[in-house]
């Protein structure tokens, strides 16, 4: 277990490097460069300068390999850099979004967890009857509606029918818990809806893959109750593959709510991403991307280290 | 015709084609695989799978192996066809040695070896009809072209091994256990080889089928000459169509002669237990003679007993035995023995 | 042949569900013949006379009009040719690309296995919707550069799922047993590996034919998507649509209700085929639950009364 665990953490150092080198081509190779913006905006404030001075002072003028390993030198030193136009580091910027983004995911996935597996064990439980096909209908029509558009329709015309609109201020929930709510749930819930419908129709099937198990048909033969098969026999052995899904959308849920925390208007890790992204402000994409990274890794590694814990078969070699 | 001209040509081309009457000579074959441990993949220690082997194969003969699970007696098998290299030792095939061959030839061999496997089940591709099964051969080594052409070897293969023509468009899931070998078996055979490996050929199969099959592969080698390495661990089946036979345990060959001379006059201690284990259709005979019971399990060949290796399970074993090794020797005319209690 | 009586008999929302993606194909490539009003190069006339005319009151512009009295029903239709584009080329390409990564990596396997696998890991670290943006912003707008975005990331993901069922044929005899015969690498591939996994492939490129149109609004939402100008219904929601929310709500509802649609559809048209090819969800054969066994026990019951009378009958 120790072993595969430092084993597991080993292969995360090769599989990081590459994900630094792969967003930091990407960045390198975007046309436009931040040097351009800020001349751009310093010479309408007024003031004269070099273009040069400014790459050189950035660091910038320097071939792409060079810039990526002094890139590389500052992180192992623990030092994401600095944003080139918000006058701090990116490490603050990080420290104060991620929170965020991590309050709005991890809402989206407690109410997708919430609402898809019991619905799911339903499903099973009631397989081909009316209800589960409406269930599942429901459950696809969550995932086909473009989330950005519902969204707007539901930020806008609540607010022009009954002059209601959630809060724009970010205020965080230990100074307002009901504030921070009023703003966190709408988006919330609107990010767990196309989560919650995969989730239903994978619990659906994995319930329904080990209720053809010899070993429920010998339940049943004992004698045992339908709902304790479901809860002992079906669902147990059904969740292991959707402990994968779910360890899956945690990365996506944390850093993919780009469009929400737009249209909400929440100051986390993606909006953050978006506009420096806008403004080639490299540091702070590539500081951001990488934490991201990284705490994907993390959860993945978490997951599988989890199955020893679920399903006793597994062996780590 | 014109195929059957482009087969010999071939031939011609093949260096694994003599006419020697010794057709695979095995010299001192040791197979050992690395075990190894850590991230650095230390090795540790080595299974001793097939631990100094020797033995000669005639052309037209069939030469038996049999022994326990575990006893590296497929990892033989798969030294013989070159498909692992073996870690010393020397096999030389029709006069080739396999140490030596390439890539090319190494292909090449593959139309002259073949080996047919243990489960009919898994051997064949789900998705290929039977012709297509058959032909696959023909097909990667280019010997046939034109549809028709090959339709008809396919048919000429199918009679051959005892199915009727009309089967070649049906798919392997139609078919039972002992029809599927059939089919592997032509499959083998489409080729021309001159030396098939049959690796547990009748294992998974029902008696009857098993009789089937073994009348089958000994007509095949009368009309067609072939040569046959036959692995199992069922003595009386290995006995029944093998001219000699090794009796294999722990990675060595603790005796080697005659089908005949071995059930008639089993030596090693080994080969009686194995002989005595086997039942016999007379029930008076049954019960009249002699059993030796091996107690215990094969020993893990990643630590084999010191001196002889069957020492741990011998009823006979003494001290000389659990220190000193037992050589190899050949006590009368062709029948060779490792044992200390046989002189 | 047996695949398509499947899907209409047992699977009939999925085939309803196909006919209605057929009708978005055919739309998509009829489009030029379909639309009331045709592009003028790249864009649709505008007609000023006619501005944000509501749907279903005019004659002329069915679905009304915009605020450059742009015909909504043309526009659609334009649309729909480019989300058509977009879903074929992506799962081809995001297919292909899986395909030939995983099946390589399976077969070949060692250290290529090994460092390929460290690259898929590290794509599969990065958040998608942020690689696409980076990707995006590197190549600009536009069609064919979407369409890279959009496939190679789910294309490099899909490949572990490939890897592993290439793999299991890979260990199987028969691949074995091709080595035997002196099949080389390429053989086993293009004829044994190939072929077995091609069920698999055909589920998951089904299954992600929806994701493609979904992504793209959303790209679309975030300044990234085609060419300013291309039709596209995600560029219009997030364009007119957002401003004209109060004005002229059609030009955001219409398009979105488009794109659930042509999302809708696509999924249950994945999943019937899932339900088809996956034999292990094939229903009729297990399934166990409480009713079924008792109407077995019932059966039986009625059986055994039936035999107990014939045996009361001969006595």
């Amino acid at each position: 277990m120790l072993k595969y665990t430092v084993k597991r953490i080993l292969l995360l150092i090769p599989t990081l490097f590459l994900v630094c080198l792969i967003v930091f081509m990407l960045l390198r190779f975007i046309p436009g460069d931040a040097v351009d913006a800020i001349v751009t905006r310093m010479t309408q404030a007024g003031q004269t300068v070099d273009a040069d001075a400014v790459r050189a002072k950035l660091g910038m003028d320097k071939p792409a390999i060079q810039q990526f390993f002094i890139w590389m030198g500052q992180i192992l030193r623990g030092d994401l850099g600095d944003s080139f136009f918000q006058y701090r580091s990116v490490q603050s910027i990080v420290n104060k979004q991620i929170p965020v983004s991590l309050e709005l995911g991890i809402i989206s996935l407690v109410l997708s967890n919430v609402i898809s597996i019991p619905l799911g064990l339903y499903c099973a439980a009631h397989q081909d009857s009316i209800s589960d096909y409406v269930i599942r209908v429901i459950a696809v029509i969550f995932m086909s509606v473009p989330m950005f558009w519902i969204a707007t329709l539901v930020l806008f015309y609540p607010a022009h029918w009954w002059g209601y609109a959630p809060p724009v201020k970010f205020v965080s929930f230990f100074e307002n818990p009901i504030k921070n709510m009023q703003m966190f749930l709408v988006p919330g819930i609107l990010g767990a809806l196309a989560q919650a419908g995969m989730q239903l129709r994978l619990v659906r099937t994995q319930v329904l893959d080990t209720l053809r198990q010899d070993y429920v048909r010998t339940a049943y033969a004992k004698g045992v109750k339908q709902k304790r098969v479901l809860h002992h026999h079906a669902f147990r052995n059904a969740m292991i593959p959707v402990i994968t899904i779910i360890g899956g959308s945690v990365g996506a849920l944390v850093g993919g709510n780009v469009i929400l925390e737009n249209i909400f208007n929440i100051p986390g890790i993606g909006s953050q991403i978006v506009t420096a992204l806008g403004q080639r402000d490299y540091p702070v994409v590539e500081g951001c991307v990488l934490v991201m990274s990284v705490f994907v890794m993390i959860v993945n590694l978490i997951v599988d280290l989890c199955y020893k814990w679920i399903d006793p078969r597994v062996k780590f070699d | 015709m014109g195929d059957e001209v482009r087969l010999e040509e071939n031939e011609a081309r093949n260096p694994f084609f003599s006419n020697m009457d010794t057709i695979m000579n095995v010299e001192h074959l040791k197979m050992y695989f690395p075990v190894t441990k850590g991230l650095m993949k230390r090795e540790v220690a080595s299974v001793k799978a097939v631990d100094d082997v020797s033995f000669q194969i005639k052309r037209g003969q069939t030469l038996g192996i049999v022994g326990e699970s575990g006893s590296g007696k497929s990892t033989i098998g798969n030294c013989l066809i070159h498909r692992i290299q073996p870690t010393s030792g020397k096999i030389v095939f029709e006069g080739t040695d396999l140490n030596d061959i390439n890539n090319k030839t190494k292909r090449l061999m593959r139309r002259t070896v073949q080996m047919i496997t243990q489960d009919p089940f898994a051997s064949l591709d789900p998705r290929f009809t039977i012709e297509d099964c058959i032909s696959e051969g023909l097909k990667i080594h280019h010997l046939i072209s034109g549809k028709k052409e090959i339709h008809e070897k396919v048919c000429e293969m199918l009679e051959m091994v005892g199915l009727n023509p009309e089967v070649a468009s049906r798919y392997p899931h139609e078919f039972s256990g002992g029809q599927r070998q059939r089919i592997s078996i032509a499959r083998s055979l489409a080729l021309q080889p001159s030396f098939i490996v049959c690796d547990e050929i009748v294992s998974a199969l029902d008696v009857s089928i098993q009789a089937q099959i073994v009348m089958l592969m000994m007509k095949l080698q009368r009309e067609l000459g072939l040569t046959y390495v036959f692995i199992g661990h069922d003595l009386s089946v290995v006995r029944y169509i093998s001219h000699n036979v090794a009796v294999l345990y722990l990675g060595k060959i603790m005796e080697f002669t005659s089908s005949d001379e071995l059930y008639s006059h089993p030596l090693h201690p080994y080969t009686k237990a194995l002989i005595s284990a086997a039942p016999i259709p007379n029930p008076t005979v049954d019960r009249a003679r002699e059993r030796i019971l091996l107690k215990g399990e094969i020993p893990s060949p990643i630590n084999p007993p010191k001196g002889c290796n069957f020492c741990t399970r011998c009823p006979y074993a003494d001290e000389r035995c659990r220190q000193e090794e037992p050589p190899y020797k050949e006590v009368a005319a062709g029948h060779w023995v490792a044992c200390h209690k046989v002189s | 042949m047996k695949f398509w009586k499947d899907l209409f008999k047992k699977k009939t929302l999925g085939g309803i569900c196909l006919i209605i993606l057929l009708f978005f194909v055919f739309v998509a490539i009829f489009a030029d013949v379909l639309a009331p009003t045709k592009l003028v190069g790249h864009m649709l006339p505008m007609d000023v006379r006619n501005r944000l005319v509501a749907p279903f009151t005019s004659a002329a512009h069915p679905l009304g009009t915009d605020q450059l009295g742009m015909d909504l029903l043309s526009y659609m239709i334009y649309g729909a040719r480019t989300s058509v584009i977009l879903c074929v080329c992506c799962t081809v390409l995001s297919t292909l690309v899986s395909l030939v990564i995983g099946v390589l990596s399976a077969v070949i396997g060692g250290w290529f296995d090994l460092i390929v696998q460290r690259i898929v890991d590290a794509f599969g670290c990065i958040p998608q919707m942020l690689l696409l943006l980076l990707m995006m912003s590197l190549m600009g707008n536009g069609i064919p550069q979407m369409i890279i975005a959009l496939s190679v990331p789910s294309g490099i993901g899909g490949s572990r799922m490939v890897r592993s069922a290439a793999i299991s044929v890979k260990d199987s005899g028969y691949c074995d047993n091709s080595d035997l015969l002196g099949g080389s690498v390429l053989w086993k591939c293009v004829k044994h590996v190939v072929p077995n996994i091609m069920p698999l492939i055909i589920i998951s490129a089904a299954g992600s034919l929806g994701g493609v149109v979904l992504m793209e609004a959303s790209m679309n939402f975030l300044g990234y998507g085609v060419a300013p100008g291309t039709p596209s219904w995600g560029a219009l929601i997030t364009g007119e649509g957002r401003d004209m929310l109060f004005t002229a709500p059609w030009l955001c509802i219409i398009p979105g209700i488009a794109i659930a649609l042509l999302t809708f559809t696509s999924s249950m048209f994945g999943d019937a085929v899932r339900d088809i090819l996956d034999p292990r969800l094939r229903g009729g054969v297990g399934s166990y639950n409480s009713k079924k066994l008792d109407k077995v026990v019932k059966m039986l019951k009625e059986k055994e009364d039936e035999f107990e009378e014939d045996m009361g009958d001969i006595a």
